[in-house]
């Protein structure tokens, strides 16, 4: 049996609970308190003491514009592309500048409640040296806290940019897709906080049939750029245990278009250790013969 | 509502995807917006133009609910002649005077059939203040009453309300809104078209607000525009529909109905008046008494209210205590407790859960109106910025007087209690921890306070201490608690319930009181909370069978889930879901209809609740009933053709088909004739502080209102380019209002760490502001420095021509806790809707500039390492301890591990004190 | 200054748990755009994927352990190919060197580690797909190999008396097939780091996947065959003995910048930019320049004697050492550079394999 998340994203509102739910019950600390200009969203990635993070996307595309005079700010300050599709635009009506000025009513404020994938083929617990991350009888990828030692090589082994050390503590760290809850046969505290069931936790099979479903009603009512992240893709890290529905490109939301499993690489890395060593033996041993002569 | 009431949004999305259609409107574009099918800009204020166009729309394309506008609502009621409305002066009403800035209602009374008319419309418009404002159609308490009002059938009648109407909004068409609200006809009139096609016998809208509306110089108009727009569209006592007050702290509903307002008695009976001389009684019943309609029963309500607060002192002999009741001689509202104490003529406060420091509005001035206090108590679960007043900005403590005592409270957990929510329903919290050292709860507190100052006075034979001698004070301890003393919570929910004084069992409901004394009842709304068996409803857990026992498993009202106040009605006024003639309006919209015979239909929950029966007396008995899915609100037995009898009083001058009991003549007010101080239909006038000449009438503000400059409380000059932007104010999701309950907790303040505006990107590049700059707000109140989001979300409005950004301003932060940051309530100045005395924090003036204001803030933010916030311990002294420094992520977990060491390498280095197991 | 060359040699990871965005544009305004089709090419700039922590003691083992594999590896094929007798001060420099590497790199990879009391956990499991695994158990093996060889020599060279106890154990048990063994490992120590590296999400690395592993061993051959020649000029070799080793310098520094410059042309331009501009563009050049190209020049030229063949003799393998190590730190840095840019990883993974929201939808109900 293996659990995991399925993520709307266009049923979620942004409400930041399961980021909260997550910290309180892992007991995490803060990460800082600093504004960072990134919309609402002020705890800017997944890390080692945040293990759940709700990515703000404004993508604020209008339709409707207002003409109206005004005095036109200078073009620099106002994307000196004109504009965006529809946001600003310097147009030259009877030879004056003036401002078109649109609404965002077609505007998309994009959330996303980003969370580690537990990737089928986990690029972390492959490159793990130590054991320490293993997959468990929830089908999750469990960091085992007291087998790890921080070695630091599962982190940039996730082309998903999840795991990471604790700076204080030495250790990996990530979602533990609630290992201690799930023992207890309770949901994740993340899935249990969200109120619009924008994550739902369960049986993959069952997420995975639910979300083609959702896929197609959502085209159905039109909203065409719906598509799940994670599953039915030919990825060579397999099907994510946490996927997404999403409707923006992967890049805007921080995630890889298409992720690779680093230790796909791997096997063409030895034959070329080994190639090279031939070559290079070769070469070397024909210099000693041939100064040996 | 997504921002604010993120868990309910959650049926909001639910009905989303079932297929609703959600708009939004708003002057940002917010996390509502993102989740909404269709965002309206606005600018701040102009609501009433809004909905005003909506309703031009509706009555101008006759898309109206034609039988329900006939028959449940004043719309074919006359109206005196002689009314005369804004269109006619400029923006006024009729009985306008200057001087006092105030309007005599005489001309906007309803003709009638008799010839009392004009002495009571005449009596009642004259000098009253909204304290003592009152049910309409009153007359003596000695069996009186005037003639129902006059109807014209056809609606064609100029001076009928529904023709008053039509002309009244005639001026406000999708041209006016774009010009005043700044949003787009289109999306405008796709707004109004949407809502328009959704409403009739098959469809409802419901229409949602809180504070977006309220605080405005023209709050309670907004929502009165509201309403008027959903009872066009018959929206109103029918499922799916209703105007809904999303409700802000947790039970601020409570709060209202067990009032902590100055002019209402629990029930929203009135508070006695001084000047109206209500010494006796019967002066009070007949001032505040109404001949028809339900509030005909007032008088059995305010007499079990008495027998409950005064038990054996209330006799009949002594007016049942009446004498106790406190009378008002002024204006005690929010605001002029500040103005008083500012002049030293109030000399003791009590602050128990509030933090004016930061949420109050002016705060500064609240602040240092404290400093004149001789003494001062604030409970808090921290201590917040209120209690700084001491030491607060460029204070010198020595020179304060005030004596400060500091009560540690516990928190919500730490206590039983209720919650009163946005659907008046009562949810019962049980007390799960003891609360830390000496914190107490508020009821401790009151309590033995009440306790003490009863034992202190119990010698005296003054008249004036008759008061505290009499009241009944007597709770007994919870078992269990005996070392704390916390009183029994239960006997209170049952004295709030109503109980027989006899037998002291439960009251089965507010149709079992009685204005004889064998009945006391501490707010009658709330009767039969406690159930004839004892058991506390509002702590009910059931799921809902209703629906599935009637075959329609789509429908639940949840009706075993807490105690929906009054009698555990889930819809107010849910007569009106059934036509005249008592059938459902639609099959799909159906909630509670006629049932002819009783024996011929299906069970229904409406048997089940029989109990709760609202039948007057005086109703005629028929075979049939009102049954459905809901606690019917209306007479049980009380046939839809039941006629009105002209001179009879209570619900017989109500006919069968006249849902809205509470109300006088039976049926919803599209025309207000009393009750409101600022007019009888809703008229757009610009905020207080607004940059914008009215480009709707000549009346530039609310004439009614009459917040003027004072010292300390400058107002910005309207029209002022000394002040060009709007500024509205409001909350994000990551932070509860003064930040008390949410910047001293890390997983919080870390979410939203800094007080920012929101800004468009047009007024960043005139002001030469980059995303992340620091800028400083500047207002005749002060400066105030923030960082700057700069955001598409926001755009500039063409007001009239004229070129208006708005700033977004959340106002959570101040000097304590985790995070800090300057308090945007210091710029928001004091000010007063004229029939609530709300203030207008959603839409006031400044300017705008970059860097960052000349004095630097005078608090450092904490560091997150090696804070210990103190709270509870040692009586006055707060100290509770929060650990906010690094906690070890894995002890827990690797407790877990252990727990199972077959499945992994065992675990050594457990240890710690983990979180107890439970979920 | 001191806090900085402090916070340069330190080896825990960074402090700040995770870099805040300093005042960045405004989403609207902001770089990371694609225009024509309003698409967002990142979030915000940030990096999509975590760098590694690894600093000094990563870029100081690569090198020293590829010294002590090159060495190694030179070594065996010495003794395999070259002449016994005349070569036997080459085969003890090797050994030695080899040895001393192998003391180092362990001491160098558990400073590296967050949790070093734990470095024992390493050996809790083999994983073959885990090159840093696979890595441990050939450092582990070259270790005793390296140590069992290299005590033989100290036997040879008479550091142990020959007929003692420890003496006869040593020679029973190393013997021809332990130095081939410790060749063979050699080879490995000298390249797996470069699968280490590629089997990463890192772009620079991964995309130079099938480049690293070659490059670290020739390195590590140009940098063994340089300690040794350094070791012999040091110990007064003739010119012949140093040419011979120039040699093999020579075979690996061409194979190297082979190697490099078929790297750079294989990289997408968002990743190769790390190789070529910037400060990682200057250390890779000062790598290849100083390291490779001028000693490279230096040998060919040199005369047969005199002082002038004597300093190059001792600064063309100082000058082949230096060069070595500034290609870790180049290699190392300029990958943690890339691993921070959004695009330089999207460039990695951007595909045209991704089915249309259309295609997902058009198929709801597909089977597993
Ligand atoms: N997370 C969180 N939830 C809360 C609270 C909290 O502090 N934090 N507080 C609770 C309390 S006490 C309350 S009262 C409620 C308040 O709940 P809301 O009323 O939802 O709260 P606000 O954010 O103050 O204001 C709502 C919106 O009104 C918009 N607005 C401003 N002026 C106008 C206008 O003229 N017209 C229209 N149409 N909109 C306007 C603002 O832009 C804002 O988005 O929330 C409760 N819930
Ligand atoms: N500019 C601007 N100003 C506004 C508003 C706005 O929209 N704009 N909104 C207004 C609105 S709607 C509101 S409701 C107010 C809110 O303003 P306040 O009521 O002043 O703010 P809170 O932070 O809710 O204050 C509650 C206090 O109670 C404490 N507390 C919590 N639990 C308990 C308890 O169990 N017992 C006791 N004794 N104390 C407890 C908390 O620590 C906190 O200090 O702000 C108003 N101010
Ligand atoms: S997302 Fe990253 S951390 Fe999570 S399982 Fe996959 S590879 Fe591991
Ligand atoms: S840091 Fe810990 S979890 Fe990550 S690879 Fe190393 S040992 Fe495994
Ligand atoms: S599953 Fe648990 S650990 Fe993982 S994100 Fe959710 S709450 Fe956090
Ligand atoms: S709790 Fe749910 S709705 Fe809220 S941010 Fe997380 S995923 Fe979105
Ligand atoms: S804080 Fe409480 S009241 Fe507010 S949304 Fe959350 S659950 Fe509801
Ligand atoms: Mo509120």
């Amino acid at each position: 049996m293996a659990n995991g998340f399925f993520t709307d994203t266009t049923l979620c509102i942004g409400c930041k609970a399961c980021e909260v739910a997550c910290k309180q019950w892992n007991q995490l600390p803060a990460d800082g308190y600093e504004l960072t200009g990134m919309s609402y969203d002020n705890t800017a990635a997944l890390g080692a003491t945040t293990w759940r993070h709700v990515a703000f996307i404004e993508k604020m595309e209008t339709k409707t514009k207002l003409p109206m005079a005004t005095p036109a700010p200078k073009p620099s300050q106002v994307g000196a592309d004109g504009g965006e599709p529809g946001r600003l635009a310097f147009l030259n009506m009877d030879g004056r500048a003036s401002l078109q000025i649109g609404f965002p009513e077609a505007g998309r404020w994009l959330m996303m409640s980003d969370v580690c994938k537990h990737c089928t083929n986990a690029g972390c617990l492959q490159a793990c040296p130590t054991g320490a991350i293993i997959r468990n009888e929830f089908g999750a990828v469990y960091i085992q806290p007291d087998i790890c030692n921080g070695c630091g090589y599962c982190v940039p082994s996730c082309p998903f940019g999840v795991v990471a050390l604790q700076h204080d503590d030495g250790r990996a760290f990530k979602c533990t897709l609630c290992y201690d809850r799930q023992k207890d046969g309770l949901e994740p505290a993340c899935a249990k906080a969200c109120p619009t069931d924008s994550i739902l936790f369960g049986e993959l099979d069952d997420l995975k049939m639910r979300a083609r479903q959702r896929v197609a009603d959502l085209h159905g009512r039109g909203e065409t750029e719906a598509y799940l992240y994670g599953v039915d893709e030919e990825t060579s890290v397999g099907d994510l245990n946490a996927f997404f529905l999403l409707t923006a490109e992967p890049e805007a939301y921080g995630l890889p278009q298409k992720p690779i499993l680093p230790q796909s690489r791997v096997g063409r890395g030895y034959l070329a250790c080994l190639v090279s060593g031939i070559v290079l033996s070769a070469m070397t041993a024909l210099s000693l013969r041939r100064k040996s002569r | 509502m997504a921002e604010c009431h993120p868990v309910a949004y959650r049926f909001v999305m639910e009905a989303r995807e079932k297929g609703a259609k959600i708009i939004h409107v708003d002057p940002r574009f917010t996390r509502t917006s993102a989740t909404a099918s269709l965002y309206a800009p606005i600018r701040t204020g102009t609501d009433i133009v809004f909905l005003g166009g909506i309703i031009n729309y509706i009555l101008q394309n006759e898309l109206y609910f034609k039988d329900y506008v006939l028959n449940y609502t004043n719309a074919a009621f006359l109206v005196n002649q002689a009314y005369k409305g804004p269109d006619e002066l400029g923006g006024l009403f009729d009985g306008y005077d200057p001087k006092t800035q105030t309007y005599n209602h005489a001309t906007w009374q309803y003709e009638v059939a008799d010839a009392h008319k004009n002495g009571a419309g005449a009596q009642q418009g004259q000098g009253q203040s909204q304290a003592e404002a009152k049910p309409d159609s009153q007359a003596a308490h000695s069996g009186q009453r005037k003639g129902p009002p006059l109807r014209d059938e056809t609606l064609s009648d100029p001076h009928c309300v529904f023709q008053l109407l039509k002309s009244h909004f005639s001026r406000y068409t999708p041209e006016m809104v774009e010009r005043v609200c700044g949003t787009p006809q289109a999306v405008f009139l796709q707004v109004a078209k949407t809502l328009a096609e959704n409403s009739g016998r098959d469809r409802t809208s419901a229409l949602c607000y809180a504070v977006g509306f309220t605080q405005h110089s023209t709050g309670v108009q907004m929502i009165r525009a509201a309403a008027i727009l959903q009872l066009l569209l018959g929206n109103i006592g029918r499922p799916g529909g209703g105007v809904l007050a999303l409700r802000g702290h947790a039970t601020i509903q409570g709060s209202t109905d067990i009032p902590t307002l100055y002019n209402l008695l629990p029930g929203y009976l009135q508070m006695p008046s001084e000047s109206q001389k209500q010494y006796k009684l019967q002066d009070y019943l007949e001032a505040n008494y109404s001949a028809t309609g339900w509030w005909h029963n007032m008088p059995k309500y305010i007499v079990s209210f008495l027998k409950a607060w005064y038990g054996p002192h209330a006799t009949k002999d002594n007016d049942w205590g009446f004498h106790n009741l406190p009378k008002i001689n002024g204006d005690y509202s929010y605001n002029q407790i500040f103005y008083r104490m500012n002049e030293g003529k109030l000399k003791g406060l009590f602050v128990m859960g509030e933090n004016f420091g930061v949420g109050g509005l002016n705060a500064r001035y609240e602040v240092k109106a404290m400093q004149k206090l001789d003494w001062c108590v604030v409970r808090d679960i921290y201590p917040v910025e209120v209690a700084d007043f001491w030491k607060a900005e460029g204070v010198d403590p020595r020179t304060i007087p005030t004596e400060l005592f500091l009560m540690p409270a516990a928190v919500v957990a730490e206590k039983d209690g209720s919650y009163t929510n946005t659907q008046r329903m009562v949810q019962w919290h049980d007390k799960a921890v003891d609360p830390p050292g000496d914190a107490r709860s508020e009821t401790w507190f009151i309590y033995h306070l009440g306790r003490r100052l009863q034992a202190l006075y119990q010698d005296s034979q003054l008249e004036r201490d008759r008061v505290i001698r009499q009241v009944q004070w007597e709770l007994p301890i919870k078992p269990g608690e005996e070392e704390l003393q916390e009183p029994d919570l239960s006997q209170v929910a049952l004295e709030i319930s109503g109980y027989n004084v006899a037998t002291h069992g439960p009251v089965a409901g507010f149709a079992d009181l009685k204005d004889d004394g064998s009945t006391a009842c501490g707010c009658w709304i709330y009767s039969g909370m406690v159930a004839p068996d004892g058991s506390n409803r509002a702590a009910y857990r059931q799921g809902d069978p209703v629906g599935v026992a009637l075959g329609d498993p789509d429908f639940t009202n949840h009706s075993g889930w807490g105690f929906a106040w009054p009698a555990n009605r889930r819809l107010l006024y849910n007569r009106a879901s059934a036509d005249p003639a008592g059938r459902p309006w639609s099959e799909r919209k159906k909630l509670v209809w006629w049932q002819p015979d009783p024996q011929g239909g299906q069970a229904s929950p409406g048997e089940e609740v029989a109990g709760e029966h609202h039948g007057d007396a005086t109703t005629p008995q028929h075979a049939g009933k009102w049954v459905g899915y809901d606690v019917p609100d209306f007479p049980l037995q009380k046939a839809p053709s039941t006629p009105a009898a002209p001179q009879g009083l209570g619900m017989e001058a109500h006919s069968g088909a006249d849902p809205f009991i509470m109300m006088a003549d039976g049926v919803g007010q599209l025309f207000v004739p009393t009750g409101l101080v600022d007019g009888p239909l809703p008229t757009h006038y610009e905020a207080l502080e607004s940059p914008v000449a009215n480009p709707v009438y000549r009346q530039q503000s609310n004439p009614a209102q009459k917040t003027k400059s004072r010292p300390g409380n400058e107002l910005n000059p309207a029209l002022s380019p000394d002040y060009p932007h709007v500024v509205t104010t409001y909350r994000l999701t990551e932070h509860h209002t003064s930040g008390a309950m949410s910047r001293w907790v890390p997983w919080l303040s870390e979410l939203q760490p800094e007080l920012f505006a929101e800004i468009n990107p047009v007024l960043a590049a005139e002001t030469g502001l980059e995303n992340g700059d620091w800028a400083t707000l500047v207002t005749s109140r002060g400066e105030l420095e923030m960082r700057v989001l700069v955001t598409g979300r926001l755009t500039p409005l063409n007001i009239n021509g004229q070129v208006i950004h708005q700033i977004g301003l959340p106002y959570h932060w101040g000097s304590k806790g985790i995070v800090t940051g300057d308090v945007v309530n210091n710029m928001v100045p004091l000010s007063e809707e004229s029939n609530v005395h709300i203030h207008e924090a959603k839409s006031f003036t400044a300017n705008l500039r970059k860097g960052r204001r000349a004095v630097p803030a005078p608090s450092e933010p904490f560091s997150s390492d090696n804070v210990v916030v103190a709270r509870g311990g040692e009586a006055g002294q707060l100290n509770r301890e929060v650990h906010l420094g690094t906690v070890d992520v894995m002890t827990h977990v690797n407790q877990v591990a252990t727990a199972e060491p077959g499945n992994r390498p065992a675990v050594q280095e457990a240890a710690g004190q983990g979180r107890a197991a439970s979920d | 200054m001191l806090k900085l060359i402090a916070g340069l040699w330190t080896t825990r990871t960074d402090p700040a748990p995770k870099e805040k965005a300093a005042p960045i544009p405004p989403p609207e305004r902001g770089g990371k755009r694609r225009k024509t089709e309003n698409q967002f090419t990142s979030y915000y700039g940030r990096p999509v994927i975590k760098k590694p922590h690894w600093v000094w003691p990563i870029w100081t083992y690569f090198w020293v352990g590829g010294i002590a594999g090159g060495a190694s590896a030179i070594t065996t094929l010495v003794e395999l190919v070259g002449d016994k007798e005349r070569d036997q001060s080459i085969i003890r420099a090797g050994r030695y060197i080899s040895l001393a590497g192998m003391l180092v790199s362990p001491v160098l990879l558990v400073i590296d580690l967050q949790r070093p009391e734990r470095f024992h956990h390493m050996l809790r499991v083999l994983k073959l797909r885990s090159p840093l695994s696979v890595g441990t158990y050939i450092l582990t093996s070259s270790g005793l190999l390296t140590g069992l060889n290299a005590a033989r020599q100290t036997v040879e060279d008479g550091l142990i008396p020959a007929g003692s106890l420890p003496a006869k154990v040593v020679l029973l048990s190393a013997n021809r097939v332990t130095s081939v063994a410790q060749g063979l490992d050699g080879l490995a120590l000298g390249s797996y780091t470069g699968v280490l590296l590629s089997a990463t999400a890192v772009p620079l690395w991964a995309e130079a996947d099938i480049v690293l592993p070659p490059l670290f061993l020739a390195s590590a051959f140009s940098t063994g065959a340089a300690a040794i020649s350094l070791a012999r000029a040091l110990s007064g070799a003739g010119h012949e003995e140093l040419q011979r080793l120039d040699r093999i310098e020579q075979g690996a520094i061409l194979a190297e910048l082979s190697l490099l410059a078929y790297g750079a042309a294989k990289l997408k331009p968002a990743v190769r930019q790390y190789t070529t501009s910037g400060k990682y563009g200057l250390l890779f050049a000062l790598a290849i320049s100083l390291g490779q190209i001028l000693p490279f020049l230096l040998q060919l030229f040199s005369p047969k004697r005199g002082l002038y063949s004597r300093v190059v003799s001792l600064l063309s393998p100082l000058l082949v050492l230096t060069g070595g190590y500034l290609l870790r730190v180049a290699v190392v840095e300029a990958g943690k550079a890339s691993a921070e840019d959004p695009d330089a990883y999207h460039a990695t993974t951007r595909c045209r394999g991704r089915p249309t929201p259309e295609e997902q939808a058009a198929n709801p109900d597909r089977a597993n």
